[in-house]
């Protein structure tokens, strides 16, 4: 919360004209848009220019920028747009199938390798994640790995609060397909604390 | 219907803070918490597994890593408008330019008058001799200036070659080139010219554009500076025609010769892709180590790298005319590094041999001081 009030100080900042500012924001930003970037774009060379093209852009153009805006979606969207107007073509097997098939693809190095949930259902789970269609991964990364709250994500995907909210149980929806009957070891206090509730339902009848 | 319950849940975005904090509460807030959403344990336990299984790895970069890409922006302007055509420091290239351009220029002249001279002759003749090839070079550690039987200019940068056709054939313009080049193609629209190069075809219609397709490479590199070219990448397979892809002008496109995928952005810094034929060598947010294989054939030169990884770090310089051991300097100064010539057991007397410098990393220093 500190870090977002933060932002909007640094960013009236940039608008005025302190490049010190942007600096600052440049550093904060740097690892989530490339993160974003790559998941867009394989090539870490071209996601790196394209940031910092996108910096040199909002300096060029500081004093014509807009004060009130959400600064991480606003980069974030900026980014975006740019590395999807790039043309990307690549020239695998089959040339038919050209159009980004790679694109928001997760692998399972990409997620923190909790050791507490089986290697079976995070096979699952990563097979659920690149089961849903583009969008939707785009939705998931942008919420679980840069934390946006669905207004945000709206500006950045181009689409309305609402609609993403309506996505958003879909998409558990297929995530939770084949993940009935989850054992989890490190939850035991869990029994604990269900079974005073239960006393307590018991109680009160 | 339970499971539809559990999904809207789960797009709560406070229950998925929850579930992610969950550990770190205290006993009491675990209750409070269970009891407001009232979950079975199986439900409690799926959709704790799934939010958890959706932690991200997070990449994070070092202050100074930062410090070092934020300090990459160009926001001087573009480097290609800044400076004029200057004069090359360096005047013996232009001496060994001139020398190589001799023969070419004989040759052109001796195909003029022969040119006149074929007209006489059949057309099966003529046709037969357009299939005769004239080779250019320019050395290691210099470059070259030919001129095309169709008038068009080609820069050559060090170490690379061209193979033209000797007569100006008005069916076909087609040249192999090996290497780096500038061209300056003469307009034709109804006889384009093929650029040919291991690994991709460029198509041109009268324009200047750079092919950067040195063979140890890993990506071949085309600038269009203004006109039309398109390319098309060789990709070995059976019955199957690669794309036709356009560049317009102010765009490079990088192939990746293993990926086989290539990349088309707009630059604004194009004296880094040009500047060789002006002595100008120019480098933007580049990889030592790419710096490093490009100043080998500028300078013929050999490089060895002692710790393979002070070849990652990243570098903006711009060179020009400075000779080998003043660009060293530079680098020992900016990375933490020592170098020194060594000797590579070369013959005395061998003028020819490679200088082979020696890269240390200099264990007293850090990056950025």
């Amino acid at each position: 919360m500190a870090n977002k009030g933060n932002g909007k100080f640094l960013w009236a900042q940039v608008c005025n004209g302190n490049k010190e500012a942007l600096a600052t924001l440049f550093k904060i930003h740097y690892s989530g848009l490339f993160a974003y970037g790559l998941k867009m774009n394989h090539s870490p060379d071209f996601v790196r220019d394209q940031i910092q093209e996108l910096f040199l852009t909002l300096w060029q153009s500081h004093n014509k920028l807009s004060e009130a805006i959400n600064i991480k979606a606003y980069l974030l969207v900026s980014l975006r747009r740019a590395i999807l107007s790039s043309r990307k073509i690549k020239f695998s097997e089959e040339i038919s199938d050209t159009t980004n098939s790679d694109f928001l693809v997760f692998e399972p190095g990409e997620f923190i390798d909790k050791q507490e949930i089986s290697s079976k259902v995070k096979a699952q789970l990563l097979r659920n994640i690149n089961a849903l269609p583009e969008k939707q991964r785009e939705v998931v990364f942008l919420r679980f790995y840069h934390g946006l709250n669905y207004r945000e994500i709206g500006e950045v995907v181009n689409l309305k609060e609402q609609s993403v909210k309506n996505m958003m149980p879909k998409i558990f929806n297929k995530l939770r397909e084949g993940l009935t009957g989850i054992k989890r070891d490190d939850l035991s206090d869990l029994d604990v604390l269900l079974f005073e509730f239960f006393m307590l339902f018991l109680k009160k009848n | 219907m339970e499971n539809q319950k559990l999904d809207i849940l789960l797009s709560d975005i406070q229950f998925q803070e929850g579930l992610v904090e969950f550990e770190s509460w205290s006993s009491a807030e675990k209750k409070a918490f269970l009891r407001k959403y009232g979950l079975t344990k199986e439900q409690f336990i799926e959709a704790k597994t799934i939010v958890d299984g959706l932690s991200f790895k997070t990449r994070e970069f070092s202050d100074q890593e930062l410090d070092f890409l934020w300090n990459n922006i160009n926001f001087e302007g573009t480097l290609s408008e800044g400076k004029p055509n200057r004069q090359v420091t360096l005047d013996w290239f232009r001496k060994i330019a001139a020398i190589l351009l001799l023969p070419v220029i004989g040759i052109s002249m001796y195909l003029f008058i022969q040119n006149i001279e074929l007209n006489y002759f059949k057309q099966e003749k003529v046709e037969a001799l357009s299939f005769l090839y004239n080779t250019v070079y320019a050395p290691m550690g210099g470059k070259t200036k030919a001129i095309l039987p169709d008038g068009s200019e080609v820069w050559l940068n060090s170490g690379s070659s061209l193979k033209y056709p000797v007569l100006g054939n008005t069916k076909f313009r087609e040249v192999q080139l090996n290497g780096e080049a500038f061209f300056k193609v003469k307009k034709n629209p109804e006889v384009p010219m093929f650029v040919k190069t291991d690994t991709l075809d460029v198509k041109v219609y009268g324009t200047s554009f750079n092919v950067n397709a040195y063979s140890d490479n890993k990506d071949v590199i085309v600038v269009l500076l203004e006109g039309k070219v398109s390319f098309t990448p060789k990709v070995r397979q059976e019955g199957k025609k690669s794309k036709e892809i356009f560049l317009t002008p102010g765009e490079i496109a990088t192939f990746n010769k293993s990926t086989k995928q290539v990349n088309i952005a707009k630059t604004t810094n194009t004296l880094q892709y040009i500047g060789w034929m002006n002595g100008i060598h120019a480098f933007k947010n580049t990889q030592f180590k790419t710096i490093l294989n490009r100043l080998e054939k500028v300078y013929n030169v050999k490089f060895i790298l002692d710790d393979k990884k002070l070849g990652e770090y990243y570098f903006d310089a711009t060179f020009e005319g400075q000779n080998i051991d003043k660009i060293m300097e530079i680098f020992r100064v900016s990375l933490p590094i020592n170098w020194q010539y060594v000797n590579t057991g070369k013959q005395p007397g061998n003028y020819f041999g490679l200088e082979t410098i020696k890269i240390t990393r200099d264990e007293t220093r850090k990056l950025n001081k």
